[in-house]
């Protein structure tokens, strides 16, 4: 059926292997994302603070450049202490917020436009299963929530580790599967989230509007239960609590939050699991009205 | 997959959704290049096109399409399946071209073949001035051509049209069953059209299956019905003599006709194989009688209709 030969013909070529089908998804969702020039530009600060890290860490063991600058070394060495903390708080915490920015901006877009416009039936009638369409989604989010958050922290703790030494390493090598756990269980919470109320809301401004919604009403709920019964159980229904939980947990430092482990992971699930179920439920050839 | 299997067998075919029994108790086998479901609105043609393609789950029996089950080998068939959905649907902010290719690599392209196949059909359907337009300021007519190529880019053995000539002007509805018939002639594909306009179904397709309420009204073969209605001759004769319309009746019974009289002027008949037109107008000048109007019998796809519509469990 080339242009030229307007008679129908069918295909016999070879085909890509199903398995890897839901990648097509994520690839045409990321090259929609950078697309917006607007959102490039955004994505390239989010590795400003990494590169300014970068740069403290290679200051810190260069003396060199850090006459040639006019630095005190002492003040920097002080400064900069290069260990749990510098990862979990100093890198980690600002890139999921970061983040969290990326999430709210990409994930609408990925869900509500093919529902509005009754797009599933088209991909629901090929050889895609409802898991694939929502894993070619969640693909989009996890590669750019990746890029900005374990990807650069692992890079940066490579960078320390062959500037510290064995020693430093030695030290600190939880660091690394940490940084990686707490990107992805973070990802999941909120992406899903962001996702499920995407497929039910259908309009991109208002399932924005929704999800921050739900984070600030969450949060005021949660502060108002702990200032009044005096509990932690209000930290369950606040999304940065539970976060911070759950870092303290996988970094193995104390946290800021007086919240058992257990509960902060239990939160974490239960959301996960419910925002799932939801979007689950929503993305469908069609509604049946009974 | 079998391609000797019928296209369509359902096998006591039913779907529930709650209470209310959308298809009840569905049986027969297909194999037309191209079948039609014809219904009122309601009646269930929808559905049936749904649950062929995995969206709703039987409540009762199964289907099969080429031999393959559709609840068993749901994933496998929906790879050979092509499907123009009823109402608008696409993908936003992207041009047509990219649309389709998307649904192209979906259904397991490569990206390459994908893109090649995609500028094809655009050009196939007529859209190729348009592809690079986004989807979104397509016309109704515009969009129902992508639709149908998004649902032949990956070149399915079996393609399911729902409504596709919904919302057409008379052009482009006449281009658009243009295009239906040569791809039922390519042989590439076999069509199962769901509409509830009959002009279009008998445009197109072979074979026919009326749904109401959720059951089959009737079936009709319309290619076989096309050839038997040549068989049935209404006459309206002219005598030039006393008796000749007599003995003309007795001549065309001689050659194996079955006849009916209508009235002096008027008979009918049924011509046996081997018996021809011609054959009649040998025995018409033989007996000097004058065939004044020789006609077909014409029962039209509307009549099959109607009188399906008329009883209300009627089965294959």
């Amino acid at each position: 059926m080339a242009v030229y030969d307007h008679g129908y013909k069918g295909y016999d070529g070879p085909l890509m292997p199903a398995r890897s089908r839901f990648l097509v998804i994520s690839r045409y969702g990321l090259h929609d994302v950078f697309a917006s020039r607007l959102f490039l530009a955004f994505f390239a600060f989010c590795f400003a603070w990494p590169l300014v890290l970068l740069g403290a860490m290679y200051l810190r063991y260069n003396a060199e450049a850090m006459t040639l600058i006019n630095l005190d070394s002492a003040d920097l060495l002080e400064f900069v202490q290069v260990n749990t903390w510098f990862f979990q708080n100093l890198f980690l915490r600002v890139q999921l917020y970061l983040a969290f920015i990326v999430v709210l901006v990409v994930g609408p877009s990925l869900v509500s436009a093919d529902l509005r416009n009754r797009a599933m039936p088209l991909y629901l009638s090929r050889p895609l299963t409802r898991t694939d369409y929502v894993l070619g989604k969640l693909v989009v989010l996890g590669v750019l929530v990746s890029a900005i958050t374990w990807a650069p922290g692992l890079l940066l703790f490579v960078i320390q580790a062959s500037l510290g030494g064995r020693e430093w390493l030695l030290e600190n090598w939880r660091v690394a599967p940490s940084m990686v756990v707490v990107s992805v269980v973070w990802l999941l919470c909120m992406s899903l989230p962001m996702l499920a109320i995407a497929a039910w809301v259908k309009w991109k401004p208002w399932a924005r509007i929704v999800f921050m919604g739900a984070i600030l009403t969450g949060t005021a709920f949660g502060q108002f239960y702990k200032e009044f019964y005096d509990s932690w159980l209000g930290s369950m229904v606040v999304a940065f609590d539970v976060t911070d939980a759950l870092s303290a947990s996988v970094f193995g430092t104390q946290g800021t939050v007086q919240m058992p482990e257990a509960a902060a992971w239990l939160a974490a699930a239960a959301l996960a699991s419910l925002s799932a179920a939801l979007l689950y439920r929503r993305v469908r050839a069609f509604e049946v009205v009974k | 997959m079998s391609e000797a299997a019928p296209v369509i067998d359902l096998d006591g075919l039913g779907v529930r959704f709650g209470r209310h029994q959308v298809l009840d108790d569905l049986r027969g086998a297909f194999s037309g290049r191209a079948i039609g479901l014809l219904g009122p609105n309601g009646a269930g043609k929808t559905t049936l096109l749904n649950t062929l393609l995995g969206f709703y789950r039987p409540t009762a029996g199964t289907a099969r399409l080429f031999g393959m089950d559709i609840a068993a080998q749901g994933r496998e068939l929906r790879r050979r399946v092509g499907y123009m959905p009823e109402r608008d649907a696409f993908i936003a902010g992207i041009s047509g071209v990219r649309f389709v290719r998307l649904m192209a690599e979906v259904s397991g392209l490569p990206p390459e073949a994908a893109l090649e196949r995609a500028h094809e059909v655009f050009f196939y359907v007529g859209l190729g001035e348009a592809r690079y337009r986004n989807v979104e300021t397509y016309s109704l007519g515009m969009k129902q051509l992508l639709k149908l190529a998004q649902a032949i880019a990956h070149g399915p053995s079996l393609l399911f049209l729902d409504e596709p000539t919904n919302g057409l002007d008379p052009p482009a509805r006449l281009r658009m069953l243009r295009l239906i018939r040569e791809i039922r002639d390519s042989g590439k594909a076999r069509i199962v059209v769901s509409s509830h306009l009959l002009r279009d179904v008998e445009e197109c397709c072979e074979e026919v299956l009326v749904l109401n309420r959720g059951r089959i009204a009737t079936y009709c073969n319309l290619a076989e019905e096309r050839r038997a209605n040549r068989r049935f001759l209404e006459l309206d004769l002219a005598a030039e003599r006393e008796g000749a319309g007599s003995s003309f009746r007795a001549s065309i019974e001689g050659l194996g006709c079955e006849v009916a009289v209508v009235n002096r002027r008027r008979i009918k008949a049924v011509l046996p194989p081997g018996v021809e037109v011609r054959h009649i107008y040998a025995s018409a000048i033989e007996q000097d009688v004058t065939i004044r109007r020789l006609d077909y019998k014409r029962t039209s796809l509307e009549d099959i209709f109607l009188q399906a519509m008329e009883g209300d469990d009627g089965r294959l």
